[in-house]
Order: structure tokens, then sequence, then C-alpha cells
């Protein structure tokens, strides 16, 4: 069960990082010069996708769960309270806007309010933020460490 | 270029690990049978390594030349899924001085008597703190894979997970005391994880609950947080995995769950994924009187209910599991039972003794050659075999039954 569990923490931690990285990947390749449109659409899309399972995920009782039993968890382990539930929450919402209109643009669409690259700078910092809490909140680290009966060597050690 | 040190340390790592591991594992495989196809997995992921790991690399370098970030969180859990594997792998050639042959004796010749349902399972027995199985397909994704995520870090590393993805391998964990020879009575406990296997191929309950996910470690989540259809999935498992090893090997593995694995403590905190011990137990008597083991079934009742003295309520209650029954049907139609005719029958062929001769022979320590069920059925619920050295014989014994066995498989005479 030990085994079982730390390998469930870590498909946990990453199912909860595909989100931002999702979200980086796809501003990062947005903004890069000359601008990667292929990557830019694709992780645009799995972001949104990703976006509106975290959503239901976040919203729903336990009857959602079974879409995707990781995020749930880990989702539920990343914003224990009511009030972080409402931040993530609306988080998800203003990305999801900004997200939408990045993908239009990459599709070929005429978009009129694009959003600067001040507010995708500070969307990138949203995202960075939450990638953050996730490392805080389930530490894959440890959890690798136990599936082989090492000692957890702690933040940065490893390998160095 | 950024990430290119961090990109050559991983790419040094596994020249590395290849050069100090494979060797090893390679000599653990010709002096041990048993270690073959684990050896072969080895060489495969080192091949894996050697042919794609480099340019998966390269892409994630690329990726830093717009988001530095995320290529090197993706390179570092690309790195810690590999060094995790790697040295899960040495953990698991280590053990292996742990785990005698008959062991592996033992666990093949269960598999043979479920071939019925699933031709054998490619696996590798080591230690752990626990009894548990562990399917090499399940260990990469949960490390290399995101589950529900689209693009091209789906799998971080696609040649890997890909080519294993159709390749089930089990790893079966016992406590390092079961393993040696001395705790031989407690071995027939892994016909249950055995099961696991089995089922994770044949794919029997999965499609009794269609409306859930097969995995077990996903069922396991989703009954912790209420979802009493995916308990029901759960201890239908349990109970089947419980059911098998008694069909097929006899009274053993309900003595040894008695008297190595019971709890009291199991029996008041109920887990969501387990059927309380007494539940479980009482179920596997029934099947035991059913298959007409009336004298190990009352030792049995007995046993359980000395065990159960201190607790109020009556053991065994009924938990109705539809689907139970329907699961055991299936592997009922396919598993040869093995029942008391057929325990009689072998005993007067080889030596047309009494079971009380017999267990005289073995007390004597003088060799006894029948099968693994026949003589674990013969020790079971016997206070006089409760001890390491009847224990060793009988590692000893299945030795020999697996000697003769490989004989007539050759076709050998003499």
């Amino acid at each position: 069960m030990a085994l079982q569990n730390a390998l469930a923490k870590l498909e946990e931690y990453n199912a909860a990082m595909a989100l931002p990285q999702a979200g980086l990947l796809g501003i990062g390749a947005f903004l890069a010069e000359p601008p990667q449109t292929k990557i830019a659409g694709e992780e645009i899309r799995a972001y949104l996708e990703t976006c509106q399972l975290a959503e239901e995920v976040i919203s729903d009782g336990p009857e959602v769960a079974r879409r995707n039993i990781r995020l749930y968890c880990a989702l539920r382990q990343i914003f224990p309270t009511v009030e972080k539930k409402e931040e993530f929450r609306e988080m998800l919402r203003e990305t999801r806007e900004v997200f939408n209109l990045l993908l239009k643009k990459v599709s070929g669409e005429a978009v009129s309010n694009l959003p600067t690259s001040s507010r995708l700078h500070e969307l990138t910092n949203q995202l960075e933020s939450l990638s953050g809490k996730i490392k805080e909140a389930i530490p894959r680290d440890a959890y690798l460490a136990s599936l082989t009966g090492k000692t957890y060597p702690g933040f940065g050690a490893r390998r160095s | 270029m950024p990430l290119q040190s961090e990109a050559s340390r991983l790419l040094n790592f596994v020249i590395s690990e290849k050069t100090r591991l494979l060797p090893q594992i390679r000599q653990l495989g010709h002096e041990r049978a048993s270690a073959e196809e684990f050896l072969a997995i080895c060489e495969d992921l080192f091949q894996i390594l050697q042919d794609h790991l480099e340019s998966r690399v390269k892409e994630f370098v690329q990726i830093a030349s717009f988001q530095v970030e995320v290529a090197s969180q993706a390179l570092d859990s690309l790195f810690a899924g590999i060094e995790t594997t790697l040295s899960f792998f040495a953990n698991v050639a280590a053990a292996q001085k742990e785990i005698p042959r008959e062991f592996y004796h033992l666990v093949s010749w269960f598999f043979d008597r479920c071939s019925g349902v699933h031709s054998l399972p490619k696996y590798v027995i080591t230690t752990s703190s626990e009894l548990a199985t562990l399917d090499f397909r399940e260990f990469l994704s949960s490390l290399f894979i995101s589950q529900g995520r689209s693009g091209p870090l789906n799998s971080l590393f696609p040649a890997l997970t890909n080519a294993f993805s159709n390749r089930p391998f089990f790893f079966f964990f016992v406590p390092g005391y079961m393993a040696p020879a001395s705790n031989s009575l407690d071995w027939p406990l892994i016909f249950h994880e055995c099961t696991h296997a089995i089922e994770d191929l044949a794919n029997i309950i999965g499609p009794l609950f269609p409306a859930l996910p097969r995995s077990w470690e996903s069922l396991t989540r989703l009954a912790e947080i209420g979802d009493s259809q995916a308990q029901e999935a759960l201890w239908t498992h349990e109970l089947i995995c419980d059911f098998v090893p008694t069909l097929a090997a006899g009274p053993s593995f309900v003595w040894r769950f008695l008297q190595g694995y019971f709890s009291i403590s199991r029996v008041i905190h109920q887990s969501s994924t387990h059927p309380p011990p007494d539940v479980r137990i009482s179920r596997s008597i029934e099947i035991l009187k059913r298959n007409g083991f009336r004298e190990h079934a009352t030792k049995a009742s007995l046993l359980l209910r000395s065990r159960l003295r201190e607790l109020p309520g009556t053991p065994g209650k009924v938990i109705p599991l539809p689907q139970f029954t329907q699961a055991s049907k299936q592997y009922e139609s396919k598993v040869p039972a093995f029942d008391i005719r057929a325990y009689t029958s072998s005993l007067r062929e080889r030596y047309a003794l009494k079971q009380d001769k017999l267990i005289r022979d073995i007390l004597d320590m003088r060799p006894v050659l029948l099968d693994p069920a026949c003589l674990f059925a013969l020790v079971a619920f016997d206070d006089r075999c409760e001890n390491a050295k009847i224990a060793s014989l009988l590692a000893d014994y299945i030795r020999l039954y697996a000697i003769e066995s490989r004989y007539q498989k050759l076709d050998l005479k003499g």
C-alpha cells in the first residue's frame, strides 16, 4: 500500500502540474521570436482542456471524481479551504478568457482585444505561483525516494 | 544554450548506470533462471535509453529556447523518473539473494494451475515491508505520464512508456521475513498477489463495473471519497484474490491468513480497500467446505472463533456483492478446483498412505514428493508443523516437485 500510495501521489503531482506547464508553454511559445505557432496552439488547447476539467473537479462533488481522480485528489490537497478553492476558480476563469483569445489568434482569427505582453507576463507569474503551490503541497521527491527506500535528501540536494 | 549542462548530466548518468548496474543484473540472470525475465526487462530498458534518450533530451532543450522553466522542470522530472526506475531495479536485483528459488517454483506452479484464465505472467519476486503487486506499466505511467493531459508533454518519455505499454511485467513484493525457506509456510499468501496479476491480465472483474476505472489505485481513491460502487469493485477484487487461491490450492491460504495476517484491529477498523479479515476468512472457509475439506474448514472456523472471542457480534457477516458471484463463476470455470477428491487421490496414487502416516513421515524428515497444494494441505492447521525446520523441509519438497515436473515436461525417463 505504501508503494501504491507513493505512485498515486506522483500521479496526482503530474496531473496537477499539467495545468501550469501547459499554460506556461502556451504563453512562451506564443511570445517566442519567431512565434512557435504549432506548439502554442497545442499547449493552449491542452491548457483549456485541463482548465475546464479542473473547474469541474474543484466545483463539484465526488460524482465528478471518476473523470480524473488524480486531479480531483490533487486539487483538494493544494486548495484545502473554501477560500483557496474560490481563489483558484477565479484564476481559472481569468486565465481561460485570455487563453481563448490566444487560441483564436494562433488559429488565424482576427482578435481585437489581444492581451498585452505585460498581461501575459502577469499570467506567467500566476502560473509559476500555481506551480510552486503544487510543489509545496505534493512533495514529489519524497514520494520518489520512498519508492526506492532512500532517505529523502531534501530540496536541492538531489543529484547536485 | 540553456539546459545543456542539465541535459549532459542526465545522459552521463545513464551511461554510468549502464556500466555499473547492467553487468550486475546480467550476472544475476546467468546465475538464476528465475531472474531471466527481469534481466530481459532491464536489457530492453537500457536499450531504449541508449536509442531514444538523447533525442528526447534535445526536444526539451529546444523548448528551453522559449520557456526555460518548464523545460528545466520537464528535464528534472525525466531525470528523476529514470533515476528512480534504475534505483528500483537495483534494489530488486539486490533482493534476489533473499528470495529462494523454491519460492519462484511455488509461484510458477500456482500460475500454471491458473493457466486456463491467462498464460503465465512474467514476474519477479522482491522484498518490501508489505505484500503487494505492481505492474511495471503502472510504475512507468505514474512516473512519466500526466493523466488527462494532451500535447507533447503528456508523456515525458514516449519511447519508454510506449515500448512497455503492451508488455505486462509484475513485481511481487513480500515482507523480508517471509522470504527465507524457513518461513515457507507463509508463502501461500503470495497466491493472493498472483491472482491480482491474473485479474489484471484477464480483466474478468473490470467489465462487471463498466462505469469505473480499472486501476486498483484509482478505485482506492474513489472508495476513500465515498464512491460506494468503487468500494464494491475493490472488495470484489479482494475477495476474488482470496477465492482463487482457495479454489486452486486448498486450505493453505486461509491457514496462513489466520496465522500470519489476522488482526482484531483490522476487524474493528474497516478499510475502504479490503473487506474485514473475518469476512474474508469466513468466505474462504465456505469454499473449503464446498470442496470437501471439512476437517480443515472446522479447524479454520475454530481458530477464527478463538481469534474473535473478545469481539461482540457474529463473525463473517454477509456482505452482498452480486458481481463477486459472477466473477467467481467465471474463475471457477477456468481454474481446476483442488478439492478433497483431488487431494486424497494424489496421496493414494503416490504413497498408498493415509494423511496421518504421511505427516509422520514429514515430522521424521523423510522426503515426500507431492504437488504444493497437497503438501500444504498435509501440514495445514497442524501445530506440530508450525516451525522453521518443517518450513525449510517443505521448501525442499517444493524443489523436488519442481524438478520432477521439469523432468516430466521434458519427457525424460529415469
